[in-house]
């Protein structure tokens, strides 16, 4: 450990940092520790007499006092063990998003010393710099990265937006219209649940071959905008709704529509707003579809992020085809790890901003559905 | 109508005869039975009722008693009463589309010999795709069908019960501290809201050696963290990666070890949320009777907090082992876009869509029902299972 210490080349302050850090956790177990023994000893000792018993005699005797201290030591003890536990384990949550943003901004060579850095010497921001201005592989068509992710948010905006639409509406006439059929039709909606989506996924891209839809922004579309579980989780929220709102608005003259509209969608809004964050979270990470029916000029980020980043500009960019980071030592061909890393935080990074914002809607819906079941 | 139920009457009414146990046994049996056949007869009948002459004469009588509408009239009430459909219009065409349709494709074109997705033209029916899939017979160089389902069911029994017992262990511990508690939920729940491609990208920097044979200039930070205890670097995710060989079937295990790892990581967070919540829901009157008691930590760890979070913990096994089943972009994003060397970390999921990617869909339809019949079966047993353990609350 001390040669990855010392051998990290951290800057000044950090090592200040880590050495203070070092230093105080050394201390706080030091105190921890001494008092730890301390109560063991003073609980080992005579305890001073308590009423007319003398508690502290014989063998078979109750001893109140060392009870309560040995009590007092195994209460801490544990809590030093179960924050120690936590610990560990919040470290190693933590340790692969801090290994993906310190790699993207190290050098190649630094990235591959035998001896990891756990800071970097240098911060070579032109790594993202290469990324922006690079063209994906031509094996698959190549997409530059404003290409791409425009892509991603034209389609994870309207997918957004229309899907919610039918949502709410569907939801709506389930929870609140009466119609011929409506169990039957909800039954046989939440059956196609138990399905596994790749059965679809082959028919569909037979459908969408045959309609020649593909190289589209439809295509990525359409298939996903009706989500049977979503309906579902509206529904009962809906139903939650008292009957009485809906005959007092009935009362002063409401139409359906605007029952929903003013009534409804205001109460259920923390439910709507998980859904949207969760339906863009899902169309942000989609890979497989816009890979089976998009050629790379129509597919999404974690397209992009899969194709290998090399140290050198495509001949489309305008700053030519000569530049390199490097100087061309790692050829025309090898992909570079450091660069993947600073396109897998171009893909991540909005991910954990938007957690770090919305936990409440996001935590709230993933819990919603697991309360389920 | 009435002839059935007198039907019914006969077998309700009859004197119970005696019989001994076991002949009880199977005329209690068979009449569960016949009377559950009579009353689905009676179910139909009653829907095809308004069919019959009787019934018309009968809808007949009744309209000529309620208020008499002209024929506009009736269609502006049936479009009011029915407006529920135009709601639903939207997603109805959709899914008929983009769900309906492809199900009953799927289950069509598998029994398809050599279907060609692109000209639809096909040469006879018969269970050809199925029988080449599982002989592993397609002749395309392809994923091999028996492979991939090791792969997906070891990965999926290994990595599900872990992650639960471990997300178990972690809720635990934080259920039982009281400071800082929201800091570290919020920093175990970090890798919930993970794209699995792009960390598996990362997770194979962890592991990978990066230079020659000769030369290696980094082994990665697990072989040196390994090398501390005096391992040799193994080659993790690379193409001289060990694996035990069984006749044709490969078992890689250094790169289970890297997906079961990964899985693990990317799974705990929603299981350690659930059991967390749940823990916190539970009525803290047990915990004081307990304590009243005498009840050492221990015990009611086992005789309170389990039981009562026992449906999330079948939950989260269920829900689990449904994902694990349905695994592909992780091992991608892992082991690169051939999942390994020569599909040898294939998934079921990854197999389907090789097989679209080839051109191939009558295979990938078989595949598809393949997994779609492994995936009714376990939830058939796991069904069996919860019912008997969800009995506490």
């Amino acid at each position: 450990m001390s040669d990855l210490l010392l051998s990290s080349g951290a800057g000044g302050w950090v090592v200040a940092l880590m050495v203070i850090l070092v230093i105080a956790g050394i201390i706080a177990s030091i105190i921890l520790i001494v008092k730890l023994f301390r109560m063991v000893r003073e609980s080992k000792m005579p305890a001073a007499k308590v009423g007319v018993w003398d508690l502290s005699a014989g063998d078979s005797g109750f001893d109140a006092e060392r009870e309560k201290r040995m009590e007092r030591v195994r209460h801490i003890t544990k809590n030093v063990l179960v924050y120690l536990f936590l610990t560990i384990c919040a470290v190693l949550a933590f340790l692969p998003f801090y290994w993906m943003i310190i790699s993207s901004v190290k050098t190649e060579t630094e990235f591959r010393e035998s001896v990891p850095t756990f800071f970097p010497h240098t911060f070579q921001w032109k790594n993202y710099w290469m990324i922006f201005h690079q063209t994906t592989s031509t094996a698959r068509g190549g997409a530059t990265f404003q290409q791409i992710l425009i892509n991603t948010l034209v389609v994870g905006l309207l997918s957004t937006l229309l899907g919610l639409v039918v949502i709410v509406i569907t939801a709506y006439a389930f929870a609140r219209m009466d119609f011929k059929g409506k169990n039957a039709l909800f039954g046989l909606m939440l059956a196609t649940m138990m399905i596994p989506g790749e059965l679809f996924t082959i028919s569909n891209y037979i459908t969408v071959s045959q309609l020649q839809m593909k190289n589209s922004y439809t295509v990525l579309i359409l298939p996903f905008l009706v989500s049977v579980y979503y309906i579902y989780l509206l529904r009962n929220n809906f139903m939650q709704i008292p009957n009485s709102l809906y005959q007092a608005a009935k009362v002063d003259g409401l139409s359906d529509m605007g029952y929903l509209l003013k009534v409804m969608i205001p109460l259920t809004a923390p439910t709507l707003i998980s859904i949207t964050l969760l339906r863009f979270i899902g169309t942000w990470n989609s890979y497989i579809w816009p890979r089976l029916v998009n050629t790379a000029p129509w597919q999404m980020i974690t397209n992009w992020v899969t194709g290998g980043f090399v140290d050198r500009l495509q001949p489309t960019s305008p700053w030519g085809t000569d530049w390199t980071l490097y100087g061309g030592i790692y050829g025309n061909s090898m992909s570079l790890d450091t660069l993947k890393m600073a396109a897998v935080c171009m893909v991540s990074l909005p991910l954990l901003i938007l957690f770090i914002f919305c936990r409440r809607y996001i935590m709230r819906g993933v819990s919603k559905s697991g309360t389920k079941g | 109508m009435e002839e059935n139920n007198a039907n019914v009457g006969a077998i309700a009414g009859a004197p119970p005869k005696k019989h001994n146990k076991f002949v009880q046994f199977f005329v209690d049996r068979g009449l569960r039975i016949k009377g559950w056949f009579v009353d689905k007869y009676t179910a139909i009948k009653d829907f095809f009722y308004v069919f019959t002459k009787a019934g018309r004469a009968e809808k007949k009588a009744r309209m000529a008693e309620g208020p008499q509408l002209s024929r506009g009239e009736r269609f502006r009430r049936g479009l009011k009463t029915q407006s529920g459909w135009l709601f639903v219009l939207p997603a109805l065409l959709l899914m008929a589309v983009f769900t309906f349709y492809p199900i009953i494709a799927a289950f069509i074109n598998s029994f398809k010999q050599g279907y060609s997705d692109m000209t639809g033209k096909f040469n006879g029916w018969g269970v050809d795709n199925f029988v080449r899939v599982l002989n592993g017979d397609t002749g395309t160089g392809g994923a091999s069908f028996v492979q991939c389902l090791v792969n997906t069911l070891l990965l999926t029994f290994i990595s599900v019960p872990l992650s639960t017992l471990l997300a178990l262990l972690i809720a635990v511990a934080l259920n039982s501290i009281k400071r800082i508690q929201k800091a570290y939920q919020t920093i175990l729940f970090l890798p919930y809201l993970t794209n699995a491609l792009a960390m598996g990208a990362v997770f194979a920097t962890f592991f990978k050696i990066i230079g020659t044979s000769s030369n290696t200039e980094t082994v990665g930070l697990v072989n040196i963290v390994l090398g501390w205890f005096g391992v040799k670097p193994i080659d993790w995710v690379g193409l001289t990666s060990p694996h035990w060989q069984l006749g044709s079937l490969s078992i890689p295990w250094a790169k289970y070890i890297v997906a079961i790892i990964y899985e693990v990581w990317s799974g705990l967070p929603f299981k350690i949320l659930i059991l967390f919540s749940a823990m916190q829901s539970i009525n803290k009157q047990y915990y004081d009777a307990a304590k009243v008691d005498g009840a050492s930590r221990w015990t009611t760890l086992w005789k309170i907090t389990a039981p009562m979070i026992m449906p999330q913990i079948s939950y989260l096994l269920v829900t689990g082992i449904m994902g694990g089943m349905k695994q592909y972009s992780a091992i991608i994003g892992l082991f690169g876009d051939t999942m390994g060397q020569d599909y040898d970390m294939g998934t079921m999921v990854g197999y389907l869509y090789n097989y679209i990617e080839l051109g191939q869909t009558g295979y990938a339809f078989a595949g598809s029902l393949i997994l779609f019949i492994i995936i009714m079966i376990i939830t058939f047993f796991n069904n069996k299972i919860t019912k008997k353990r969800t009995t506490y609350r």
